[in-house]
């Protein structure tokens, strides 16, 4: 035997190993999805994967490490080809070996799950594989960001892979994310419909099981790419800094369109809106304000009433624990009503919400920077000011800060006088009474700005808040 | 010899300080006439104009309003220079701050 037997053995193996089953990756393809190895190939800089473990044949999971836009990045890819990439001990040893590097080298890791579920064989057991998978994942979010990309079947205990993940991201035609099979689920439901239908992206979108959705799985590699660039690699560093826009732009937007005014407020005009269709009373975005990249949450006055409900405050406390996370600086953008008045049978879930919105603003120790741009009532000035004790408040001229609403506050305070000065005179007379102007000279901000300047002081702010400890 | 070389020194001496101080002491006089005949009459004129003052003009709007002025008066120039293409307000400008 040879010196270099052994090597030509494990060079036949790894290529076997990279060809895999032909009839099963067909079957991949005719569903219209990638592979495990094809994902890896389309996510990783050219040559720059080190697959770890692949010896450990029959786990159904590659793991490894390679670059990213020349960042390190580590994956884990459940292999559907291979046992149906079903959870196994060989599997979650993989991982967990995976995610310890990571913990150790500080950098992100991405799941692309695709999964038949658990392996039959190994029954029980399995609950613990998957348990002290579950347990490595929540451990490692706040050390090094974790994004799952639900690349197909993702039901039942796997579910939570990407539940458990900082950002997740479904695909079109391809995600199936549930807490049961497809045939539990429709059973339940006593409906017949699919698996896509049940679970598919768009029922993930809209009831923010998933922070994001693609057309297809290049859409998804490519908004996978564009979080990592918004994100440190670890809580040990800040996120990448990108100058590429002038920090003396000024503004048009008037305050009406609150998305306006969010895409105005960020570099180039882009950022990745988290959780579009959940609570879209509020915005949650991922951008760059003046190279630095934030955590940006606006109201939108226009829909939703302009009120918050139990969906827009857990999307926005969602975000402030992510910002927390990874240092990232919170700015607000406020124009709310306060909270929505609920169904009787809501009330107790609004108030819970409502109240984890708060914790999540109060406790989150990054800049945080609040500009109120139009009402700020009630529960939304509370939560968004107040009780975040934002380090810097910011608010025009025409803005409102009240206990109540200008309508509710003349009918509760004034009811008498409607019929001789007019409704409309004692609201106006209400709005000007706490308008910008008022407001900071109580305090309650720290500077009436104008809003063509508002990008501007963000920015300044961001500046000063660089160092805050 | 030396006696009558030190009285003449001494002599010039006096002579030079009285001329100074006497320059002086004139100088003095004429600042405080001047005070006295300017200053003694402007003081009754000025309390006359306030007087006057007080008596015509509307009384004395409150601060917001003012505030609130000087916003509209700011925005109306602000969007006049929009129509005008001009996109970089005066004020206040950012910087990025300088780390070590």
């Amino acid at each position: 035997m040879g010196k270099n037997e052994p090597l030509k053995k494990w060079e036949e193996k790894r290529l076997e190993l990279l060809q895999g089953d032909e009839a099963k990756i067909k079957l991949q393809h005719d569903k219209g999805k990638k592979t495990a190895r094809e994902r890896i190939a389309a996510f990783f800089d050219a040559a720059s994967f080190v697959e770890l473990g692949a010896l450990k044949e029959e786990s159904g999971v590659i793991c490894g490490y390679g670059l990213s836009d020349e960042r390190p990045v580590y994956a884990v890819a459940q292999d559907i080809t291979v046992k149906g990439a079903a959870m196994s001990k060989k599997q979650a040893d993989k991982i967990i070996n995976t995610l310890s590097l990571a913990k150790k080298t500080g950098a992100p890791v991405v799941f692309f799950t695709d999964t038949e579920g658990f392996s039959v064989k190994e029954n029980a057991l399995t609950l613990k594989a998957f348990g002290e998978v579950f347990a490595a994942i929540s451990k490692l979010s706040g050390i090094c960001p974790i994004i799952t990309l639900v690349a197909g079947e993702c039901c039942g205990i796997a579910a939570q892979f990407a539940m458990l993940s900082d950002i997740s991201i479904a695909i079109e035609g391809v995600t199936v994310l549930m807490p049961f099979t497809p045939a539990v689920m429709g059973k339940a439901g006593d409906v017949n419909k699919d698996g896509k239908a049940l679970g598919g992206a768009k029922v993930a979108a809209k009831q923010g099981s998933c922070a994001l959705t693609a057309k297809d799985e290049d859409e998804a590699i490519a908004k996978l790419k564009t979080l990592l660039a918004l994100l440190p690699s670890s809580v040990e560093n800040k996120a990448p800094f990108v100058d590429s826009d002038d920090i003396n732009r000024v503004l048009s937007a008037d305050g009406k369109d609150g998305f306006k005014l969010a895409t105005e407020i960020v570099d180039n005009g882009t950022a990745v809106e988290l959780y579009p269709e959940y609570g879209v009373g509020m915005y949650t975005f991922l951008a760059r304000i003046g190279g630095y990249s934030c955590a940006l949450i606006a109201s939108e006055p226009s829909k939703e009433a302009g009120r918050l409900n139990s969906k827009s405050c857990k999307k926005v406390a969602r975000i402030l624990r992510l910002a927390d996370k990874y240092n990232l600086p919170v700015v607000s953008l406020i124009a709310s009503d306060g909270l929505d008045v609920p169904a009787e049978e809501n009330q107790g879930e609004l108030m819970i919400a409502c109240g984890k919105m708060m914790r999540a603003y109060a406790l989150a120790r990054v800049p945080k920077i609040s500009v109120v741009y139009g009402n700020a009532i009630g529960a939304s000035y509370v939560a968004s000011v107040a009780c975040a004790g934002s380090d810097l408040s910011f608010v025009w001229p025409n803005a409102m800060v009240a206990s109540l609403t200008k309508e509710l506050a003349v009918l509760a305070f004034e009811a008498d006088k409607i019929a001789e000065e007019g409704k409309e005179a004692l609201e106006e007379a209400y709005a000007k009474a706490n308008n910008g102007v008022a407001i900071a000279k109580l305090g309650l901000a720290d500077e009436v700005i104008y809003p063509s300047e508002t990008r501007k002081h963000v920015i300044a702010a961001l500046e000063l808040l660089y160092t805050k400890r | 010899m030396s006696g009558s070389v030190l009285g003449n020194g001494l002599s010039t001496m006096i002579i030079g300080l009285t001329v100074v101080f006497i320059g002086l002491i004139l100088l003095i006089g004429v600042i405080s006439l001047m005070r006295f005949t300017s200053g003694g009459k402007a003081v009754p004129d000025e309390k006359v104009e306030i007087k006057s003052a007080a008596s015509v003009a509307p009384p004395v709007p409150p601060a917001t309003d003012n505030t609130e002025l000087i916003i509209a008066i700011t925005a109306a120039i602000y969007a006049v220079m929009a129509q005008e293409g001009v996109t970089q307000q005066p004020g206040f400008v950012v910087r990025r701050i300088r780390r070590y």
